[in-house]
């Protein structure tokens, strides 16, 4: 454990988010040159991954509910996801999917990790009522998730980051026509990271629809940017050749 | 050399996910700004051609990283964070013990002792009794207080902490202290 009980507690703090910005630098110093420390913080950081809700258990295909704050091991991000994703992702897909729509098998639709509360600005009237949509989202309840995230969006159109959650639901929902009218403003973002999963799900609405070339244009988008979503945007693009060829 | 592109490397990076993406929020208020933050800090690492002589190594640069990601983001709004250390007196820190060999392949290595710790740790946890596993969920998942499981399960404070002590010693007694992070 660790060298003395109260960096014992205050690494538990810093693992669970309890320690302020100060003190966790204090910590961060500290854990630098104490190999000891160095072990617990990776024991901790192992238990949180460890104990994260897989896909099955956030209710991606049957809607079962976890409790909790419910996350995605994973996020669309992930080049390696676990096989337990994969095969709750797929599962979706197949019951979307009609055999005719040969490109709505390629489409990814593990959905973003709903951030919690607590990393939200605070003051917003609104924030009862997003809590309540995305607590719907986390517990694959896309049909009330899209429903109360779509008035949400009336009231404030120029919220981009529920246009992405708004747009992830109607995917779920095989709605991928609605899904790209709602991704298509945040496509445009000045925030980068929001302007790329836009793309990235707009890529994947497209595949839904079997259309091939603005799935692609999605796609190429992402690689062009060059940032997070560039190689699994070269590898969704390499899919889509091989399926099309 | 570390490929920039090594998912292997992303998923040492990404072992820390959930505690990287708590540290950053205590720096950075905004949902979208702290996404960003992290992930440039991710991004960064799987690109910047470094190479690591160990997984503490990479720990302690990429908090480094962050912290000053997130100093750097609130500087750029304008902000004034209360900062107690210097940035690149932490960076030099972060690095100082790391005397071995950069310019091996690490990754591919690493990764593979960090599945097996994981899963070591994976079946430990499973084999612990429901309540002890329910404790460490609601504790680093869903960051519930003492105080509130202790409402939800009729236990006193006091034993929940000796208990969570006790399962934690049990775990990393379990997964071996030097298995990784040497």
């Amino acid at each position: 454990m660790a060298c003395t009980p109260a960096n014992h507690q205050r690494l538990i703090d810093f693992a669970r988010g309890d320690l302020g910005a100060v003190e966790s630098d204090e910590l961060l110093v500290h854990v630098l040159e104490c190999r000891s420390c160095g072990d617990e913080l990776d024991l901790l950081a192992d238990v949180t991954e460890t104990l994260r809700p897989t896909a099955v258990e956030a209710g991606v295909e049957a809607g079962v509910e976890a409790g909790g704050a419910l996350f995605l091991r994973r996020a669309a991000l992930a080049a390696a996801a676990s096989v337990l994703v994969a095969v709750g992702v797929w599962a979706v897909v197949d019951v979307l999917t009609p055999p005719q729509r040969e490109l709505a098998r390629l489409a990814d639709l593990t959905p973003l990790p709903f951030i919690s509360g607590r990393l939200r600005s605070p003051g917003d009237g609104r924030e009862p009522r997003y809590e309540q949509a995305m607590g719907r989202y986390a517990d694959g309840d896309h049909a009330a998730a899209a429903e109360q995230l779509a008035e949400l969006l009336r009231g404030d159109p120029g919220d981009d980051k529920l246009r992405i959650y708004l747009g992830i639901s109607l995917l779920h929902l095989d709605r991928p026509d609605a899904a790209i009218e709602a991704l298509g403003p945040a496509a445009a973002s000045e925030v980068e990271l929001i302007a790329e999963q836009a793309l990235w799900y707009l890529g994947m609405a497209h595949l839904l629809r079997d259309d091939g070339p603005a799935a692609r244009a999605s796609f190429q988008a992402l690689v062009d940017r060059g940032r997070s979503y560039r190689v699994n945007a070269a590898e969704m693009l390499a899919a889509l050749e091989e399926a099309e060829a | 050399m570390t490929s920039p592109e090594s998912p292997l490397l992303r998923e040492l990076i990404e072992r820390y996910e959930t505690m990287a993406r708590r540290y950053v929020a205590k720096w950075v208020d905004d949902a979208d700004r702290a996404e960003d933050v992290y992930q440039g800090a991710v991004q960064a690492i799987l690109e910047s051609r470094k190479g690591f002589c160990s997984l503490a190594h990479l720990r302690n640069y990429f908090f480094v990283a962050l912290r000053n990601a997130a100093i750097d983001e609130l500087r750029a709004r304008g902000r004034s964070p209360e900062v107690s250390i210097d940035g690149e007196a932490l960076a030099r820190l972060a690095v100082a013990d790391a005397s071995g060999p950069r310019d091996r392949l690490l990754a591919e290595e690493e990764a593979e002792r960090l599945r097996a710790r994981l899963a070591r740790l994976e079946a430990a946890i499973d084999r612990l009794p429901p309540a002890d596993r329910d404790l460490l969920r609601w504790r680093f998942w869903e960051r519930k207080s003492f105080r509130e499981i202790g409402e939800r399960v009729g236990a006193p404070i006091s034993t929940l902490k000796s208990r969570e002590d006790r399962i934690l010693r049990q775990l990393q007694k379990t997964v071996g202290k030097d298995e990784v992070g040497a």
